[in-house]
């Protein structure tokens, strides 16, 4: 059984794999082309803005080396996952339907269950693994690249490395496979996948994800928190830290708000904030050490989602087959 | 397994599936002897795919149970002494013909590599050809080559040879039946052509309307019906209902179909034995709903 579902999918995973593969070489070739350039600029090492010599006009400089690069890679990595899951996962059954050599299959000495987790396995386990590899380099790629990319937390950062990548295919190919055997169409089930992934990836990623733990905050006055330009240009909280919250204080410490676009342009934020009658203000972030307990959140949520969908799609098999 | 002799290779009882939209078979109950080669005959939407899909397990009945060689079929595959060839004859588009023959031994534990090579080689089709390359002929003996590579004790062939022309009809029907012989298989072949069944048959299944009209031995089945001809006028006055199965009349000849022997002797009118055909035909064109029977009786009486 194996034999079999390797062969049939054999084409659809060596596409995959030369796809991934030269991903993960243009984020290699990065990388070495990064920390080269970082050493003649003499700034090997600086991940964000801080004492000399990771100063803000350095930083400035690899940012605009490197910022076509950083904007135009995730494009690449978010699609990736998509793909994957409706060129592999949507046509699995759904095709077998389609030419409905499921009778054949199933009319041998495999059971049901054996065929689906067979075909499953073959069929989604190498690319899930492969793209898995690819964010664990990734991590490794975009490391020199951290105050580009606004450090490891920020969207697109957050989802182009570490374990997510794994998870997002491993999620768009499950809801590929279930669209396949509920609607028993290719074309029905690639493009349910591309539709339905966005929908979680925007619900999971921008609803949830900020709340998957809770944020550390910081009080400080106006002066503080805004005062980049006495700091070096090194912002309040470390600038690849994530901001999830703000809140401003008046002289008595009440809760008031504050209204950017009654700024005239022309003034500091500082005297702005003053203007509108701030004295001090307040931060909820997480910093980017929480990378890992990020991804690991996220990816867990992810997987949860694909294994319901995977349920789905066994008790579709179970209940019916012709 | 039971391999045990005695038991029927097919079997039902009170077998019944429901779909949303009715009942596609209802309430069937017979038997296929082991050895035999039964032709399961009836019009589109009889219940013939639906039956063969309860043997083979990809449907559960609804109500009833269907034995296979005495076991019930279950989800973990089907029996291993059956083999099924499905009416589109579903095999990997992709695959070559010998990869094709690889993935039946990799999808069977029991399986006769030698031998389906043989019958792919003596149906004269390239191995490495592509299957979606392949003629409805050749593609028909691959898939046959595949279905009888299981060696099963019962082979079940929903309609193999339609879309298929006239000498490769042939062509597969001896290729089967030389296996047959061989091997003293059991068959259930469905098919709409009555014609190509003629002669090869010994058992009959008729299906209409989700119930089995008729099932048993095709002598046995042909001896106890008579074919009638003769005059039209008061022809249908001549036999008792109970006996008629069918009667047709044109404007000087009546043909009534009647089941036991031939009433004794009537002058002007003729006894044969039917055909296969003709008994079929009979029983299914009485077996459709009233429109079909009040034309007939119009017919009669004119």
């Amino acid at each position: 059984m194996i034999w079999v579902a390797w062969r049939q999918q054999r084409l659809q995973f060596l596409v995959s794999a030369l796809l991934i593969a030269a991903v993960g070489a243009v984020m290699v070739f990065y990388r070495f082309d990064a920390v080269s350039f970082m050493e003649d600029r003499g700034i090997a090492g600086c991940l964000r803005i801080g004492s000399d010599p990771c100063t803000s006009s350095a930083m400035a400089a690899l940012s605009s080396e490197y910022k076509t690069y950083v904007s135009f890679l995730p494009m690449v990595l978010l699609c990736l996952p998509v793909l994957l899951g409706m060129f592999a996962g949507a046509p699995l059954f759904a095709r077998e339907f389609e030419q409905g050599t499921h009778v054949f299959g199933l009319t041998q000495s495999v059971g049901r269950r054996r065929w689906w987790a067979t075909k499953l396995l073959v069929g989604g386990g190498p690319v899930a693994v492969l793209m898995l590899f690819l964010g664990v380099i990734g991590v490794w790629a975009l490391k020199p690249l951290n105050h580009v990319t606004r450090g490891p937390l920020l969207t697109p950062g957050f989802e182009t490395q570490g374990l997510v990548l794994g998870a997002y295919t491993v999620l768009a190919f499950a809801i590929g496979v279930a669209a396949g055997m509920l609607f028993r169409n290719t074309l029905a089930a690639m493009a349910i996948t591309l539709g339905l992934y966005l929908v979680v990836l925007l619900a999971l990623g921008g609803g949830l994800r900020p709340h998957y733990f809770s944020p550390e905050r910081t009080t400080g006055t106006v002066a503080q928190s805004t005062g980049e330009s006495e700091r070096g240009g090194k912002s309040w909280i470390p600038d690849d830290a994530w901001r999830v919250g703000s809140a401003y204080y008046d002289d008595e410490g009440r809760k008031v708000s504050f209204n950017p676009s009654g700024c005239d342009g022309t003034e500091s934020i500082q005297s702005c904030l003053t203007k509108q009658g701030v004295r001090q203000q307040a931060a909820e972030y997480y910093p980017a050490t929480r990378f890992w307990a990020f991804q690991t959140a996220e990816s867990t949520a992810f997987l949860t989602v694909a294994a319901a969908l995977l349920a789905l799609s066994a008790w579709s098999l179970r209940r019916r087959v012709l | 397994m039971s391999t045990t002799d005695g038991v029927a290779a097919l079997a039902a009882e009170g077998l019944g599936k429901r779909y949303k939209r009715g009942w596609a078979l209802q309430n069937c109950t017979f038997e296929l002897p082991r050895g035999r080669v039964s032709a399961l005959v009836g019009p589109n939407g009889a219940g013939k795919s639906t039956l063969m899909a309860l043997a083979t397990g990809l449907l559960t009945p609804t109500a009833g149970a269907i034995r296979v060689l005495g076991d019930s079929p279950v989800s973990s595959g089907t029996h291993p002494r059956l083999a099924f060839l499905a009416q589109d004859k579903p095999l990997y588009r992709g695959f070559t013909v010998e990869e094709m023959l690889r993935a039946g031994s990799a999808l069977n534990q029991e399986w006769d590599h030698t031998y389906a090579r043989g019958l792919v080689e003596s149906a004269g089709v390239p191995f490495h050809a592509r299957i979606s390359t392949l003629s409805g002929g050749q593609r028909t003996r691959v898939a046959l080559a595949m279905a009888l590579g299981r060696r099963p004790e019962l082979i079940v062939l929903d309609e193999p040879l339609a879309d298929l022309d006239p000498l490769a009809r042939e062509e597969v029907m001896q290729a089967l039946m030389a296996e047959v012989a061989e091997t003293g298989m059991t068959v259930l072949l469905s098919s709409h052509v009555l014609a190509d069944l003629e002669g090869i048959c010994d058992h009959l299944l008729l299906l209409a309307g989700g119930r089995v009209r008729l099932a048993g031995d095709v002598e046995d089945l042909l001896a106890g019906h008579r074919l009638m001809i003769g005059p039209s006028q008061g022809a249908e006055s001549r036999f008792p209902d109970e006996i008629v199965v069918e009667s047709r009349s044109t404007q000087r000849q009546a043909t009534v179909l009647v089941r036991g022997h031939a009433p004794a002797v009537m002058p002007g009118w003729e006894a044969h034995e039917p055909t296969l055909e003709e008994l079929a035909m009979a029983h299914l064109r009485s077996a459709r709903p009233a429109a079909g029977q009040g034309a007939t009786a119009e017919v009669a009486a004119a």
